[in-house]
């Protein structure tokens, strides 16, 4: 085997309490697709970040065509001709194309911008790597799938032996990773070598030559694609046979509790986010929502939930309609909401977790007498809320911003739960927790179907939505192009919807 | 009014317009420098403070009002460090900053000051004088508007653009640009964030002390408290009005030059308004404009906000 | 370890050793935000050949050589403290209200208006109406902004600063021509006639300056510490300021929220303005106010927006001005030195906002060492 292109050695990486990379070793070798998989949080992002120069690892050494170098900032990347787009695309929308793939360029008529000579190469990119682009426009007008190309055009134009992609498929459309493909192994084509950053699995099999998992900060090992299984990878994963290894009892549901007749939402800037929605929910029915993030899920909820006010059609609970909803007639009808940004929407950070746990009823008995806050009642509650939800607090008063993701989240549900008399709307409600705490969100949300409460469950997780949901919608571009059972036998057919495909034109 | 009167009213109207707007635009141009690079600058009142006394003391020292202007230009230059370093280096809330620095710069300059006259009246100082720009400044009505002015307002002509080159049409302007819409993409093609904002305050408080210097020494060749009274305010207006492109900013400006100019002018024709609301008028205008203004325009993206985030 | 609390378990201890830090921090950083700013005025001091000991003695002795000079740094604190309580009360809602200066202007006006008539009322009724006149008049200054703010995103640090402006102008105004005393004689001052004897506010400590306005100062605060921390208004208000987005989705009306947040600290603003009058002025002069509503920033941030905080700050600054006029007199050092005190505690106070000891102090040595390298 030649000398790779690219050693990271023993690379240690930590932020406060949390170890981000421990001893981490990866290579790339010349010409390859080398993808990096592992959960959320697994540690891929902070690695290729220290790749980039934009974190100092704390420990470990990186050597580049055999030649041990130390990444002080981006531009020293930039120099060893490393290039990376990043997930989050690194993007002024205000600029055009050509702004964009200028900025700190250097020009060789200095202070002029090199105008002339950019379009010409653009020109000559387009054609070698075929990536076609009109430079003129703004790229807050582009779609995701054409602004991504922007931003490899940026890093060819400063020159890339070594392309990091952080989860690049991530906002894309299924054909908009059709065409991404294509792209990326004509760029391996040409000599470009690419790190390959996901935690899809179908996708990494499909694209990569060798595969390195993550898992926890660790690296647990690197295997040829062409070896690999989804099975294997999984286990490498997550470190245990399967997903989610349970489910819960289906059926049970009654009668309708809401409706949505033809509700859409327009935005000011934006567009039409929601198209023509016609949904039904029963008490005592675990309702899922699925499709691949952006396509409207979380407007959806906001919109059920009274906090964005819908521009067309009509909301029913229990056949009356609701006009005009706001967060707090929703409350006072009976739903909780368990939004998807716990952190900034969920919660006040810097209030104490009894003060949550009493956010939306500081006006109701029992806490508030003669508009003053009752403060035993308050704790009082929290005390039993704390017990009946195995929150994890030094005391009540403790600010719930310094509470782990799973404690706060259970802060919401057991706020939350307590005002879902009728229903409940939860977003993504176990993103980011570990095991341990996404399966006891789990439990919660399925007593409260027990109990006969209808839930809206909106998730991208799929394992999660079949182990709970009677049954799924799947949500693309704002429209719902079909409702399956909540079984296994499904999977097919939602992931074919998730990709824009009609149930109708599936079956 | 006949016909007869009212050329001359509205030419010297105009440009006593002009000279009033020219501290205004200073100011404005180092707020845009300032603004474009994502750093909100209320304390740009406070540098033109600064500036008033620095450029006395320069003018004062040296004995020439370039010496001022060079003063000016110092004592803006130090508070916009100043503020640099405490809201990048140190990344405090910018607002509270700001009304800081404002503060700061009133006192320094009125506790200097006093210290030097007790009686608090200031020497006279070498000014800049008036002086008629060769052929232009005998063209009819526009000669007699723009050029019979003092030096500085015919170094404001070419600061406008020279800055909507410097800030729209350069490798620099556009990696500074960059910092204020998107400060991490700026580093991530390799742009030091912290060193663009650190130039843009810098430069940004030398030309505030630059239209600091304008209204000490291009006005009235000495030092009194409460010379600028709320014109960094007015720039900041101008500059959201003009939507931080120089030449509209500088159109912005000249208004409310405009505006000030006929306040004081109605002031000496006996109308029947109090002239406390004649005074009033130009922040009304600037009130009103910045209300109507103020959410059309795209301020930077990032505008405000310290970087890195956390 | 108190009885009933959470069993001493280490997470447990290790947050409240973090939090007990943080209150240590709190508790510390006036001092220290005073201590900065007495150094950096003794350099600024030196500066002008004077012996910065000497200066600051005579500061000392003005402050505290009689109760004169005691009851005369109450008398200073009071305006800045009511100014101050309805500042903090603002922030605390996220809203940057710097247009107190205006508010306590327009509210003095109201208020002395309402203080010149000869009604014959009783001092109690008087004095109140003419309290509520500068609330009103303060009010409605803030309502403005406020509502610009609340409902269309408008900056409220602009709009406010520009009406304070314009407040200025309107009671200039006012003391040169409607409410002026005695318009006709050659040398008459801008200024109103003197407020009925049943509106002025009686003296509390004879025989120094202190009126009864400080007590209400005192008042104010107990009422505003009630409504901030143990009503439930206040804590909506407090969470629109930390998180807006978690009040919207909580419920909260939050534009109607940071309105009367808004009109409570300019009506505020107002009542100190009144209260300048009625207890110590008893006339409204053009300008008579020498940056009262901006010093009170610095009070509100030094106090950390608590009211207690608020009270002590405003002491302090009392106790500066104070100070700073003996010094002036006797040690020729320029008043204006406190306006350089107080910019200096804002930047103290801000920087340190960003060095919150909210982690333990292992993570922020971690921290540091991450940023040097």
């Amino acid at each position: 085997m030649p000398a790779p292109l690219l050693e990271m050695r023993q690379i240690v990486k930590t932020f406060g309490p949390l170890r981000a990379n421990d001893r981490v070793d990866f290579e790339v070798q010349t010409g390859e697709i080398h993808a990096l998989l592992g959960e959320n949080g697994a540690g891929k992002t902070t690695l290729m970040n220290i790749l980039y120069g934009l974190y100092q690892p704390d420990a470990g050494e990186i050597y580049w065509k055999g030649e041990k170098i130390t990444l002080h900032s981006p531009r020293d990347a930039i120099r060893y001709r490393i290039g990376m787009i990043h997930q989050h695309l690194m993007l002024v929308p205000n600029f055009t194309v050509l702004e964009n793939i200028l900025v700190g360029l250097p020009s060789p008529r200095e202070p002029f911008l090199p105008i002339n000579e950019t379009l010409a190469r653009l020109e000559d990119f387009a054609a070698q790597y075929g990536l076609p682009i009109d430079p003129t426009v703004k790229v807050k007008q582009l779609p995701l799938g054409l602004q991504q190309r922007v931003e490899i055009l940026k890093a060819l134009f400063r020159g890339a032996d070594l392309l990091i992609l952080d989860e690049p498929t991530a906002v894309l459309s299924p054909l908009e990773v059709e065409e991404f493909f294509a792209v990326l192994k004509n760029l391996v084509g040409k000599g470009v070598s690419i790190i390959f950053i996901s935690h899809k699995l179908d996708e990494v099999l499909r694209i990569s030559d060798r595969i390195t998992v993550l898992r926890q900060g660790r690296r647990i090992g690197t295997i040829e694609t062409r070896h690999a299984t989804q099975q294997i990878l999984a286990e490498m994963m997550v470190g245990r046979a399967v997903a989610l290894d349970y489910s819960f009892p289906k059926g049970g549901a009654t009668q309708p509790i809401l409706e949505l007749k033809g509700i859409s939402l327009i935005r000011p800037k934006v567009g039409r986010v929601l198209k023509d929605l016609n949904l039904t929910l029963h008490s005592g029915e675990i309702l899922g929502i699925a499709g691949i993030d952006g396509n409207g899920q979380e407007e959806l909820a906001d919109v059920v939930c009274g906090l964005i006010p819908y521009t067309e059609g009509e909301m029913l609970l229990e056949g009356r309609p609701i006009r005009n909803p706001t967060p707090q007639k929703m409350k006072d009808c009976g739903l909780g909401y368990v939004p998807a940004d716990r952190q900034s929407v969920g919660l006040v950070k810097n209030f104490s977790v009894a003060h949550n746990l009493v956010l939306k009823s500081l006006d109701d008995p029992p806490y508030n007498t003669y508009g003053f806050l009752r403060e035993k009642v308050v704790r009082l509650n929290a005390q039993q809320v704390l017990r009946e939800f195995d929150i994890r607090a030094a005391d009540l008063l403790q600010p719930v911003g310094e509470l782990s993701g799973g404690n706060q989240q259970k802060v919401i549900l057991g706020r939350e739960l307590q005002l879902a008399k009728r229903l409940l709307v939860a977003v993504h409600p176990t993103r980011g927790l570990d095991v341990g705490a996404t399966e006891s969100v789990h439990r919660f949300l399925y007593s409260q179907k027990e109990k006969g409460i209808g839930l809206l469950l909106i998730s991208a997780d799929l394992d999660e939505l079949l182990a709970l949901s009677d049954r799924i919608a799947v949500l693309f571009r704002g429209e719902i192009l079909g409702v399956v059972p909540g079984e296994t036998d499904s999977l097919p057919a939602i992931s074919r919807m998730m990709l824009g495909e009609r149930l109708e034109a599936i079956v | 009014m006949n016909e007869f009167l009212w050329l001359p009213f509205l030419v010297s109207l105009l440009a006593a317009g002009v000279r009033l707007a020219t501290p205004l635009l200073f100011a404005a141009l180092g707020g845009i420098t300032n603004e474009l690079s994502g750093v909100l600058n209320i304390g740009l009142e406070g540098m033109m403070i600064g500036g008033t006394f620095g450029a006395y003391i320069g003018a004062l020292l040296s004995g020439s009002e370039w010496g001022g202007a060079l003063g000016g230009m110092l004592a803006g230059g130090l508070l916009g460090l100043l503020f640099a370093y405490l809201s990048i280096t140190w990344r405090a809330d910018q607002v509270v900053l700001g009304t800081g620095l404002n503060l700061f710069a009133l006192g320094l300059t009125s506790f200097f000051f006093r210290s030097m006259y007790k009686a608090g009246i200031s020497q006279f100082v070498p000014s800049f004088d008036v002086w008629n720009v060769p052929l232009l400044s005998d063209i009819p009505l526009i000669g007699q508007i723009f050029f019979r002015q003092v030096p500085l307002v015919y170094l404001a002509y070419l600061l406008i653009p020279l800055f909507s080159f410097l800030l729209y049409k350069t490798t620099w302007g556009l990696k500074l640009r960059c910092c204020g819409e998107h400060p991490r993409a700026a580093e991530t093609v390799g742009v030091n964030v912290t060193r663009m904002r650190y130039l843009a305050l810098i430069l940004s408080g030398m030309l505030a002390g630059l239209g600091g210097t304008f209204l000490s020494l291009g006005q009235i060749s000495a030092f009194t408290e409460g010379l600028v009274s709320g014109r960094g305010f007015i720039a900041l207006a101008a500059i959201i009005f003009g939507r931080w492109k120089p030449l509209n900013v500088a159109f912005a400006c000249l208004l409310f030059g405009v505006a000030d100019a006929l306040q004081l002018r109605l002031q000496g024709f006996g109308l029947p308004i109090r002239y406390e609301f004649l005074l009033m008028f130009p922040y009304l205008l600037t009130l009103v404009t910045f209300v109507v203004f103020v959410n059309r325009g795209d301020s930077p993206a990032a505008l405000g906000k310290p970087y890195p985030e956390k | 370890m108190e009885q009933g609390a959470p069993s001493g378990s280490s997470p447990s201890r290790h947050h409240s050793w973090a939090r007990w830090l943080n209150y240590l921090q709190i508790t510390l950083l006036p001092f220290g935000a005073v201590f900065a700013a007495l150094v950096i005025g003794a350099i600024l001091i030196a500066l002008t050949g004077v012996e910065p000991g000497f200066a600051y003695q005579k500061m000392w002795e003005g402050i505290a050589k009689s109760n004169y000079q005691v009851g005369l740094v109450l008398v200073k604190a009071t305006p800045l403290m009511i100014i101050g309580l309805g500042l903090g009360f603002v922030f605390n809602s996220g809203v940057f209200n710097i247009g107190a200066e205006g508010q306590l202007y327009m509210g003095a006006l109201l208020g002395t208006a309402i203080g010149i008539q000869d009604w014959g009322l009783p001092a109690w009724l008087h004095i109140s109406l003419s309290l509520l006149g500068g609330f009103i008049g303060g009010g409605l200054w803030g309502l403005l902004p406020g509502y610009l703010k609340a409902r269309h995103q408008i900056n409220e640090v602009i709009t406010t600063i520009l009406l304070n402006y314009i407040a200025i102008y309107i009671v200039s105004y006012f003391t040169h021509g409607p409410l002026r005393d005695n318009p006709f004689a050659e040398a008459a001052l801008p200024q109103t006639p003197e407020v009925q004897a049943s509106s002025q506010l009686p003296l509390i400590w004879p025989p120094t300056r202190l009126h009864a306005g400080f007590l209400l100062g005192l008042g104010l605060a107990l009422l505003l510490y009630l409504i901030t921390y143990r009503m439930a208004f206040g804590y909506k208000a407090r969470a629109v300021g930390s998180s807006p987005a978690a009040a919207h989705y909580a419920g909260m009306n939050t534009t109607l929220i940071m309105i009367i947040v808004m009109v409570v600290s300019g009506g505020l603003a107002g009542v100190a303005g009144t209260v300048e009058i009625l207890g110590v002025q008893h006339r409204l002069r053009d300008m008579f106010s020498p940056g009262l509503g901006y010093s009170a920033i610095a009070i509100a941030l030094m106090g950390n927006n608590h009211p207690l905080g608020i009270i002590l700050a405003s002491l302090l600054f009392g106790a500066l001005q104070v100070g700073a006029n003996n010094m002036q007199a006797l040690a020729g050092v320029p008043v204006t030195i406190v306006d350089v005190l107080q910019a200096t505690v804002i930047f103290f106070v801000a920087v340190s906002a960003m060095i919150r000891w909210r982690a333990p102090l292992r993570t922020l040595l971690l921290r540091n060492r991450e940023a040097s390298s």
